[in-house]
């Protein structure tokens, strides 16, 4: 593009014609698209012999790669003629366009210092780019194999990638035809919801209320125009089907990845060439064209950097585990190994999970630490009279803490009766964090009545039970880790029992403190649990509750219907295929440690499901709604395992005096005495004591903090619950009444730790880590290993710990490699997902890119000021108007 | 299909939503929320004050007195802008203390960027346009045009991101860098800039659109006049009908129908001279009502412009077609000048996110959707560049060409969500519900909405 005319120039002198023959702008599209298609071309051909060449590579160094080249692509490409014949072709065409090109090359020059031909370029580029949004690009983007398979191909990937093209294209037009909105479904909030919201916004404040109705006016209209939508793509399948070949055909469905992107973009670089260097540095450092030609020569840089990391990049995953010994030999990959390593620990080309796209780093990972650290967490649930929580589980706000946090809760009206706005009764403020805590003990003791006030007692036993989660099976024999276990009194009337299950489901316990202890044992064996179910019909929901026994069938309202089918007490999937592990054991004898029901759920109209439904799980909050083929029907399972079958039932009991009574199912009563092991079958347990009105405080201790002169956190890495200073104002904004406590948590079960009950206040603090999202940061520490001059691994000294961790955001690098935190999987701690990039690109494209930004900067920032200073006269603007 | 006067009551809810954004008191909000309804006071009185000023500044630019004295006027409405956007700024600052991060994370939150943005580049761009100054009444008028555009802008952009969820989120991974900021920041800057400059352009076409409108046979009469003014009204009603929920509203096609009549009718009657100027106002009306933020920006422009000709030409003082060539001329210097701010922070900010991925996932250009959009809005300004500065566009020309950007810019700030390759897309932070992807395999974080009845708390019991 030349640059006769631009800045101060330009702004005064109008259009003026660039050459004795101006390049109309049809001629200059044409020409494009047809230098363009040559260079097409160009690399289709040459793409066939640079695979060749890297499979060489492989095995052999550069040079020796490319003396043994032309044999190795007569062997591979030649044998088939045509093949042949095309790159002879494609040899003669390469020299006689050279030949033309020199020759001809004044025109050439004019061409692309023509303006019309600059737009021209850059219209297409920015169309070709439109093309990629417009139409939805098949993934991973960075690989350049990745293909839609024919319909039928066995295993291909056709119907998936229809799938996805059907969706996000419908989307797309669904939308472009409903128009700020019109004819969309409306978002029907059930007035049930709605009632909540006002209690709701009372305890937890208007704003949170207020954001709760903005998510429930998304989740159903989002649900409902979901629905639209799946209707419209189903509608136009065939139209969308069609365009989908076509698309594909044309390959603008990787667009990036294709052959013609890469050649338009030649020729942009080969336009701004011709623009850019003409003229000597004289034209090219004078300051009214400075920035210019900088933005120019850094997008050259940018282009060929881009260049480069298409031509060499590769792209894969490498899974490492901590202590890798176990599960790869040493933990290190090398091509010169005879075993393959397993499927997952390999570094593959393009995550194709396929031998052939095996590709070796010249050097060993293994990972030395891993941690994820979570958010620190609070969440409050307010009581009503009878301490029982206001609010299902997953209603709960969560609320992350820092240091100074405030959080206003409990508003009430102003007690003067003016009608004003409400007051909060409650401020919770973070005093501090510590990022490790340890709890030392619980202090435990009966309640004295002016703590109680008028609310209920609350009976607990306390028992000291083996700790399941702290044995560890390699040490058998040793002395099992035991932990303290508060069993609460069944309420007298209340169905809801706290319950103690047997690691071996030897047998059951509850507690009860008032009333006759033999009436809370079932009559009839066979019932689960309650299942919490939501209807959608004709737009409103309806809520019930229906016990669940297996094989039993449930009829809903809408003629919707559920059958329990089968039930498990330990319910866990393959962490990496995501099936089931089926235990394989009788429901009766199995552990309690993640209940599940299979309920089979049947439409009217045809449609079911077989879904699985974990304890407590809420299908609104882990949005498993979109998985649902009947998402109209929404099951919540709670899991009652006193009823449900299992071991023997037992009832604790004790007296005003202390006096303890184990009653069997078959009405054997013994009397047991404080610290004695309770006579039942299968795991110890120790009854410690009984109390009538339960009061107990953990001792949490802070520890502190470790603090490294190299920034190293060693924190990160501990597994060490949080600590948490939290102050407590009760009426915060009235000076007369306000008093405030502050209390120190951990989080952590032991102990209760992580809970604070304010029986007065009615509300319970919990203070916990939270899983439930993305964490606050995962970081891995990694060791190279290199073979030495005998071949053994050896580990490479690099530095301290703090050189080679890694972390989102901040990659490690060796050798060519840049190695980043991509992945975790919440069900395997010790895992760590290293992504690995080699990609020589990289510092010319940063480089480039710097170099445009400070060419825009210099051209659009500096120069008017410069060239204002130049001309002693600020106002630039010229004046026109008389 | 239910009347008009049924939905009145929901039209005057929405009134008094809006005048709910004037409320600085009480309704527990957030400080950051209380900060952004004193901006919207602060707007509510910079409007009528740049109308004033721009008043007698037009008055003293007809009468021909010279000289660049300032007005009490100009003077307060330069304190109210600065006193806006120090409010904004101080709402942005309360807002990071509520979140604990950079709050640019929702979709409110960078709204609420945004039209500090808007305030900001507006005071830095009456430094860089020296309109005031330099140009004497005639140009403070403009001025104070645009900064009267720029408050109802900050007002609307306020009252709808008030409109959305507020709640804090938690930084994911990838965007706890130290990228986030500046590379927000340049963006939601330039964006804002260049609307400013798309602005400018905008004015500019409104008032050609009702000065030519003057010359057909069709608007030369005052019943083709009313007609489309009628038609202008029908269409606001239309859109504001359908923000305050209004279910009458015709078929969703209507909106394509009326662009496609008026591409359809300005490109069959291009030759015939006596009926362009009617095709041209049948698609410049509907362009403009069809624009996704027509109702805040394109049709109050229209009809503000339409009842300054109308007053002019009352007065018989339309502008003469050499006047109306000289302030084509001016109106494109001084949107390019805009422009010449506002692109290198769009560059700055595209390649900042360039640097940011290679740092997060070794991987300077992904071609993202998200990535791509931005990469489209650079190029259209690439493009204007050249062709203003080389291929000799100017005037009305280059300045369709900034629309083109600031459009490209609304698909990448706000439509970029509904865009067919964007569903698998690594920046879908802000929208509601959506777990951003971000390279990562964990787990999805919990949804946005819980929707549970009150029923359901039985659970518990």
């Amino acid at each position: 593009m030349s640059k006769t005319q631009d800045g101060e120039n330009a702004s005064t002198s109008a259009a003026a014609p660039t050459g004795p023959k101006r390049i109309g702008f049809g001629a200059a599209i044409l020409g494009v698209v047809g230098l363009t298609a040559v260079g097409w071309i160009a690399l289709e051909v040459l793409s066939s012999h640079w695979r060749v060449y890297q499979q060489l590579r492989e095995t052999h160094s550069a040079w020796d790669a490319l003396t043994t080249l032309p044999g190795a692509t007569a062997d591979a490409n030649w044998s088939d003629t045509r093949l042949l014949v095309r790159d002879v072709i494609f040899v003669a065409f390469t020299i006689f366009f050279g030949i033309f090109a020199w020759l001809s090359r004044a025109s050439f020059t004019r061409f692309f210092r023509s303006m019309n031909v600059g737009v021209a370029v850059v219209l297409l580029a920015t169309l070709s780019v439109v093309s990629g949004v417009l139409i939805p690009q098949i993934g991973p983007p960075d690989d350049s194999t990745v293909r839609v398979d024919a319909p039928d191909a066995p295993g291909g990937n056709y119907r998936e990638q229809f799938d996805e093209f059907r969706w996000a294209v419908g989307y797309f037009l669904y939308h472009l035809g409903h128009l700020y909105g019109v004819g969309m479904p409306e978002a029907d909030i059930p007035p049930a919801a709605i009632a909540g919201l006002d209690g709701f916004s009372r305890k937890y404040g208007l704003e949170e209320a207020g954001n709760r109705r903005k998510g429930m006016e998304a989740a159903f209209s989002g649900n409902a125009k979901t629905l639209a939508i799946e209707d419209f793509t189903i509608r136009n399948e065939k139209r969308l089907r069609s365009a989908f070949d076509l698309v594909t055909r044309l390959h603008l469905n990787r667009v990036y990845r294709s052959f013609w992107f890469a050649s338009l973009l030649t020729v942009l670089a080969v336009a701004i060439v011709f623009n850019t260097f003409h003229g000597g540095p004289k034209r090219w450092l004078k300051p009214s064209k400075f920035g210019f030609f900088l933005v120019h020569v850094g997008m050259l840089v940018l282009l060929t950097g881009g260049a480069l990391s298409r031509t060499f990049t590769v792209r894969g995953i490498c899974n490492l585990h901590l202590g890798g010994l176990d599960r790869n030999g040493d933990g290190v990959y090398d091509r010169s190994r005879d075993e393959m390593p397993p499927v997952e620990d390999g570094f593959y080309r393009s995550n194709i999970p396929d031998a052939e796209h095996l590709r070796f780093m010249p050097f060993g990972l293994s990972l030395e630490a891993f941690a994820r650290r979570d958010w620190p967490a609070l969440q409050v649930t307010f009581l009503d009279e009878e301490g029982v929580p206001l609010a299902f589980k997953s209603r709960l706000p969560t609320y992350t803490l820092w240091n100074g946090r405030e959080i206003d809760l409990d508003y009430v009206d102003p007690p003067d009766g003016s009608g004003g706005d409400p007051e909060p009764r409650l401020r919770l403020i973070v005093r501090a964090l510590h990022e490790r805590a340890t709890v030392a003990g619980v202090v435990t003791r009966e309640r004295t009545a002016a703590e109680r006030g008028d609310g209920p007692a609350s009976p607990v036993a306390e028992l000291r039970v083996p700790d399941a989660r702290r044995i560890d099976p390699s040490r058998i024999g040793e002395a099992v880790p035991s932990r303290q276990e508060f069993l609460f009194a069944a309420a007298p009337g209340s169905s809801d029992v706290d319950c103690v299950s047997d690691l071996t489901a030897k047998f059951r316990l509850v507690a009860v403190r008032e009333g006759d202890p033999t009436v809370r044992f079932p009559g009839r064996e066979g019932r689960l649990g309650a299942c919490y179910v939501r209807t959608l019909v004709e737009g409103e929901n309806v809520d019930e509750r229906i016990d669940v026994r297996l094989g039993e069938v449930n009829e809903l309202p809408g003629g919707y219907r559920i059958v329990f089918q089968r039930a498990t007490k330990w319910y866990q999937t393959d962490p990496r295929t995501g099936t089931e592990i089926e235990i394989g054991i009788p429901l009766a004898q199995q552990p309690l440690m993640n209940p599940a029901v299979v309920a089979l759920v049947t439409a009217p109209d045809g449609r079911s499901e077989s879904r699985v439904l974990q304890d407590g799980v809420d299908p609104m909050e882990r949005k498993l709604v979109d998985s649902y083929d009947v998402p109209e029907v929404l099951l919540t399972l709670d899991w009652d395992d006193w009823t449900a079958p299992g071991g023997a039932r037992y009832v604790l009991t004790w007296d005003a005096n202390d006096r303890a009574t184990l009653i069997s199912q078959d009405g054997d009563r013994t009397d047991v005495a404080l610290g004695e092991r309770l006579p039942m079958e299968g795991m110890p347990v120790e009854l410690v004591d009984v109390f009538d009105d339960f009061a107990y405080e953990a001792d949490v201790r802070f520890r502190d903090p470790i603090v490294r002169d190299d920034g190293w956190n060693e924190e990160f890495y501990s597994r060490d619950p949080r600590g948490l200073e939290l102050e407590i104002v009760h009426w915060p904004e009235d000076a007369r009444r306000r008093t405030s406590e502050i209390v120190s948590m951990a989080s952590t079960r032991a102990g209760a730790a992580g809970i604070h009950i304010d029986r007065e206040s009615a509300f319970v603090l919990e203070f916990f880590e939270n899983t439930a999202g993305f964490p606050f940061e995962w970081r891995s520490v990694l060791r190279v290993h290199e073979r030495d001059a005998s071949g053994n691994w050896v580990e490479k000294d690099l530095g301290d710990p703090r050189s080679r961790e890694i972390r989102v955001n901040d990659y490690f690098f060796y050798k060519g490699y840049r190695m980043f935190q991509t992945n975790a999987n919440e069900t395997m701690p010790g895992y760590s997902g290293i992504g690995v990039v080699f990609d020589p690109g990289i510092p010319l494209a940063i480089a480039g890119m710097w170099i445009v930004i400070a060419g825009a900067a210099f051209a659009f920032l500096v120069r008017p000021i410069l060239l204002a200073r130049g001309r002693g006269n600020r106002g630039a603007v010229p004046t026109r108007q008389g | 299909m239910q009347t008009t006067a049924l939905h009145l009551p929901q039209a005057l809810v929405a009134t008094t939503g809006f005048l709910d954004s004037l409320d600085p008191f009480g309704h527990q909000l957030h400080d950051s929320g209380v900060l952004l309804r004193w901006v919207n006071i602060a707007c509510a009185i910079g409007i009528p004050v740049a109308v004033v000023s721009g008043l007698a500044h037009r008055r003293a630019a007809l009468t021909g007195a010279d000289g660049t004295h300032e007005t009490v006027f100009g003077r307060l409405l330069r304190l109210v802008l600065w006193a806006a956007c120090a409010l904004s700024l101080l709402s942005v600052h309360a807002r990071w203390g509520e979140v604990n991060h950079f709050p640019s994370q929702t979709m409110s939150e960078v709204l609420v960027m945004f039209s500090t943005a808007l305030l900001l580049s507006m005071g830095v761009l009456q430094l860089a346009l020296h309109l005031r100054k330099a140009h004497g009444h005639a140009w403070a008028t403009v001025d104070d045009t645009l900064v009267a555009a720029v408050f109802a802008g900050v007002w609307a952009t306020n009252h709808y991101s008030s409109s959305l969820s507020t709640a804090q989120r938690d930084l994911p991974p990838a965007l706890q860098s130290y990228w986030f900021a500046p590379h927000l920041s340049c963006l939601i800057f330039s964006y804002a800039t260049l609307s400013i400059a798309a602005l400018l352009a905008t004015v500019f076409f409104a008032l050609r659109f009702w000065i030519n409108l003057r010359e057909t046979r069709f608007g030369g009469t005052r019943g083709g006049r009313a007609v489309v003014w009628a038609v202008l009204a029908a269409t606001g009603g239309l859109l504001l009908s359908i923000r305050t929920g209004a279910s009458w509203v015709p078929n969703p096609s209507f909106f394509w129908a009326l662009l496609a009549l008026g591409v359809v009718a300005s490109w069959l009657l291009r030759a015939q001279p006596a009926y362009r100027s009617a095709a041209t106002l049948v698609l410049t009306v509907t362009w403009m009502a069809f624009l996704p933020f027509g109702q805040f920006v394109t049709l109050p422009i229209l009809m503000i412009v339409g009842a300054v000709v109308s007053g002019m030409a009352s007065k018989s003082a339309i502008p003469s077609a050499e006047r109306m060539g000289a302030l084509e001329g001016t109106l494109d210097s001084v949107s390019f000048r805009a422009f010449a701010v506002g692109f290198p922070f769009l560059t700055a900010g595209l390649f900042q996110g360039a640097f940011w991925a290679q740092e997060a996932w070794a991987n300077y250009w992904g071609w993202d959707s998200k990535e791509n959009t931005a990469l489209i809005s650079w190029l259209v300004y690439v493009l204007y560049v050249h062709l203003r500065l080389l291929g000799g566009y100017r005037g009305a020309k280059s300045m369709g060409v900034l629309v083109a950007g600031a459009l490209s810019i609304f698909m990448t700030f706000q439509i970029f969500g509904y865009l067919p390759d964007s569903q698998k897309s690594m920046h879908r932070y802000t929208d509601d519900g959506v777990a951003p992807r971000e390279g990562m395999q964990g787990p999805s974080p919990e949804a946005s909405a819980r929707v549970e009845t009150e029923s359901t708390s039985e659970n518990a019991r």
